[in-house]
């Protein structure tokens, strides 16, 4: 039983949304649906067809949703448990899909912010799934750790410990990538990184 | 941050300059995070989202007709 469902029913008139109040919250709620989605399953179509899934089944879990509560945390969590199930599915495989990740890639026009970006992908995706959730909410999404403990179903104190992880696992992981490797000549991989890095910051600043 | 996570990782005093690295390191792949995240929040959202939403409603309108079922 999902954690939603799990949530107490039955709740009283005064404690539910109106269909049309639903209906705004759940729209102002799908760019970070999306986004979450996207960062998870790392390509463009699976996360939409996520995010949607993910609405569905919020909508029809309507009447467990108690108003005044924490809307985007309640549907952030469907959204997970439903990448979880889909992943249980074996829709998406840990895998990383070199040509669909490039397609999926935001638009900039440096070839090495390029390169920059898709380590990050890379190195995303091969994080343990309990780690790579932690970051993604609270390292790019800039969720609280409260909020992203609500949604991971986990203590406070857990989702600090790895994001914590997450965040040295994806350092050694870029370290250790094939961009690192293929840009050493004669410099150690450590600098290659450090400069490839320099290019994801540079990257964030422009589009600021 | 907690450097020290590893359970048998005693590490001896870090080296000044490798620890300034590891913090520039790690602002840049946050730096990175928010790009990748805020990139998707600020593309606009397709119509299928929409009308998703319209389907789901006249779905439950529907039903509701059928069963009389309570909404609000």
């Amino acid at each position: 039983m999902s954690k939603v469902d799990s949530e107490k029913v039955g709740l009283s008139p005064s404690e539910l949304m109106t269909q049309p109040q639903f209906r705004k919250e759940l729209t102002d709620a799908i760019p970070h649906m999306r986004a979450f989605a996207r960062s998870l399953t790392g390509d463009a179509a699976s996360a939409d067809d996520l995010a949607q899934d993910a609405m569905m089944k919020a909508w029809s879990a309507r009447d467990k949703f108690k108003a005044g509560t924490n809307f985007r945390a309640w549907v952030l969590t469907i959204v997970r448990n439903q990448f979880y199930s889909d992943k249980r599915r074996s829709w998406r495989q840990a895998e990383w899909d070199q040509e669909l990740a490039e397609r999926t890639l935001p638009a900039v026009d440096n070839q090495e912010q390029i390169v920059a970006l898709d380590e990050l992908r890379r190195g995303l995706a091969e994080l343990p799934d309990d780690q790579r959730e932690a970051l993604i909410l609270v390292g790019a999404g800039g969720y609280s750790y409260e909020e992203a403990a609500e949604i991971c179903d986990c203590a406070i104190g857990t989702v600090k410990s790895r994001v914590s992880r997450a965040r040295l696992a994806l350092e050694g992981i870029m370290k250790a990538g094939p961009a690192a490797k293929a840009n050493s000549d004669g410099i150690a991989a450590s600098e290659a990184v450090d400069t490839l890095l320099d290019q994801v910051s540079d990257l964030a600043e422009q589009a600021r | 941050m907690a450097m020290s996570e590893d359970k048998n990782g005693a590490r001896s005093a870090p080296d000044p300059s490798l620890v300034q690295r590891t913090r520039k390191q790690q602002e840049n792949i946050g730096a990175g995070l928010r790009h990748m995240f805020d990139s998707v929040l600020d593309e606009g959202v397709p119509d299928d989202f929409a009308d998703l939403l319209d389907r789901l409603e006249e779905g439950e309108a529907k039903r509701g007709d059928q069963k009389g079922g309570a909404r609000e």
